[in-house]
């Protein structure tokens, strides 16, 4: 039987596979171990699946503390249930394949990529008491090569304090460096959201939107993860934009009750936009990073179900199928469910092995390593019994 | 899409290693790069007379097959490769070959430089083998096994997460 060149068995068909098969495919050979190993394939294999938008892992929170991770092009295939890291597991961000995990009792963050096993702890920076807003971040600092995770707290300084003037904390964790940094504590114009993960761009620029109540309007700000800093607002599309013309005096629908959610789909920042006069969800995307006249209505979905829904978010895009995934938050709970642009129908996105679940996102399935990590599940770790 | 031109051809013969010969429209003859080069290079020549173009790399059971996903490409467009109905077509063509087939399909899609159908047969490879056992993989592609057992047993507990 005639056999595959090398050639292509190592630049066609082994970066398609998912990175949980190529880490069992590392006992093949020395020359496959010395391949999936090394850090030119770890970055073929997840600009492919990018580029592609193949190896999309959801990772859902199950009502019993578990974490789940379901590859998307296989849904076939059962859900994997991930190790327990501690009570009310939430993933607070996800970048090149690696979560950034937050769970309780203890309290303590870590990072994990779920289709490799490798994991590691970062040192506990407790929640402020009294925070009506706490929000992560997580991306990659290309120029430093580190992994960073932005905290941003709302705090009540002190109980009883008159005018409950509060306090906006920010934090900067430096994976190579191990440590938390304070970045500052100012007195907020702004508001925002509890547990909204930072829109992650280009892998380094972390975007919040904030609600400016004095001018009645939203504000996105971007945290360049280099620069540890706020550097700049990205425009907003003319309609959101009370400072334009084109939202006249006597339009009657608050601008607060439109937006339904604001994040990141394939590298885009995209807002879900409630459109009163048409009972209808408006995505938008902004196709050019930073350019105002780029916001484009992607889609707009009239079912009444999605209209309804508190919270509408899109998290996968296909564009071959025409289908937008989102995500729809009903109370308390993450639904989800695949929507067909062409025949504008939508229908519940089944998760094979788990039927309930609290909260969901998505990441990517990578043969990136957690940089001074350890791989879960290695019989001679001391550290097995935290893990399991 | 024949050009009625007097310097354009509109049909190439091909022949496959064990020489027999096939005649192609130059529109499916052009979704293989080497194929389309060959063409060009002889239409800058001025070359009226039909070209034959020998594939001492291609069986003629392999050749047909390369041919009639050509066939079925050259009806739609470049930039509808996104088209459902055809990734469907693409889907049903491949899964009725053995991994030998599949094989020599892919090596034939290299050598013909027929890139869509290279990708769409490493992704097929790709999915067909991701659950297999890494003593599959190995039977498969022909590898030997160059680990002691101590080797191999130290590889698998350090990544033993993936093994579950």
């Amino acid at each position: 039987m005639a056999t595959i060149p090398l050639d292509i068995i190592h630049n066609g068909i082994l970066p398609r596979l998912p990175a949980k098969s190529l880490v069992r495919f590392k006992c093949v050979s020395k020359l496959w171990l010395a391949l999936i190993s090394s850090h030119e394939f770890i970055h073929r294999h997840l600009s492919h699946a990018n580029t592609l938008s193949t190896n999309d892992l959801l990772i859902l929170t199950g009502y019993n503390s578990c974490l789940y991770s379901f590859n998307l092009d296989y849904p076939a295939d059962p859900a994997v249930k991930l190790p327990y890291l501690g009570t009310e597991p939430v993933v607070v961000g996800c970048c090149n394949g690696l979560l950034c995990i937050q769970s309780h009792r203890p309290y303590c963050l870590a990072l994990l990529n779920p289709s490799t096993g490798s994991y590691r702890n970062i040192p506990s920076l407790l929640p402020p008491r009294r925070c009506p807003a706490l929000n992560f971040g997580f991306g990659y600092d290309s120029i430093n090569d580190d992994y960073k995770v932005v905290r941003i707290a709302d705090r009540y300084p002190s109980f009883g304090f008159l005018g409950h003037q509060m306090d906006r904390i920010v934090h900067v964790y430096s994976l190579s460096a191990n440590s938390w940094e304070l970045i500052e504590l100012t007195s907020p114009q702004s508001s925002m959201g509890d547990r909204e993960n930072g829109a992650v761009v280009n892998n380094n620029l972390l975007h919040w939107k904030f609600w400016c109540s004095l001018q009645g309007n939203y504000r996105i700000c971007c945290f360049n993860l280099s620069k540890k800093q706020w550097t700049h607002d990205v425009p907003l599309p003319d309609f959101l934009d009370v400072g334009s013309n084109s939202h006249s005096d006597n339009d009657k629908t608050p601008i607060q009750d439109e937006v339904l959610d604001f994040g990141a789909l394939d590298g885009r920042l995209y807002l879900s936009i409630k459109n009163q006069q048409q009972s209808a969800i408006d995505i938008w995307l902004m196709n050019e990073y930073g350019v105002k006249e780029s916001w484009i209505r992607s889609c707009r979905i009239s079912n009444s179900r999605v209209f309804r829904s508190l919270r509408v978010s899109p998290i996968v895009y296909r564009s071959v199928k025409h289908q937008i995934l989102l995500r729809t938050v009903d109370k308390t709970e993450h639904q989800i469910l695949w929507y067909d642009i062409q025949s504008e129908s939508a229908e519940n996105a089944e998760v094979n092995g788990v039927l309930d679940y609290i909260r969901i996102v998505v990441s990517k399935g990578s043969l990136v390593n957690v940089p001074g990590g350890f791989q879960i599940g290695r019989t001679d770790e001391k550290d097995e019994k935290e893990v399991h | 899409m024949a050009s009625s031109s007097s310097s354009s051809l509109s049909r190439v013969v091909v022949k496959s290693s064990d020489n027999n010969l096939f005649v192609v429209n130059k529109k499916v003859a052009s979704q293989s790069q080497l194929l389309k080069q060959c063409i060009d290079n002889m239409e800058e020549k001025g070359t009226n007379d039909v070209i034959l173009i020998p594939l001492s790399n291609v069986t003629s059971n392999i050749l047909t097959l390369v041919l009639e996903y050509c066939e079925k490409h050259a009806d739609f467009a470049d930039d509808d490769n996104n088209n459902q109905e055809l990734k469907q077509w693409d889907h049903e063509f491949l899964k009725k070959f053995d991994y030998a087939t599949l094989n020599s399909l892919t090596m034939a899609a290299d050598y013909m430089v027929t890139k869509s159908l290279l990708n769409l047969c490493c992704q097929f490879i790709a999915d067909s083998i991701k659950d297999l056992t890494v003593q599959q993989i190995r039977q498969i592609f022909d590898i030997k096994n160059d680990f002691t057992p101590q080797e191999e047993a130290d590889i698998k507990n350090e990544n033993a997460w993936a093994f579950r």
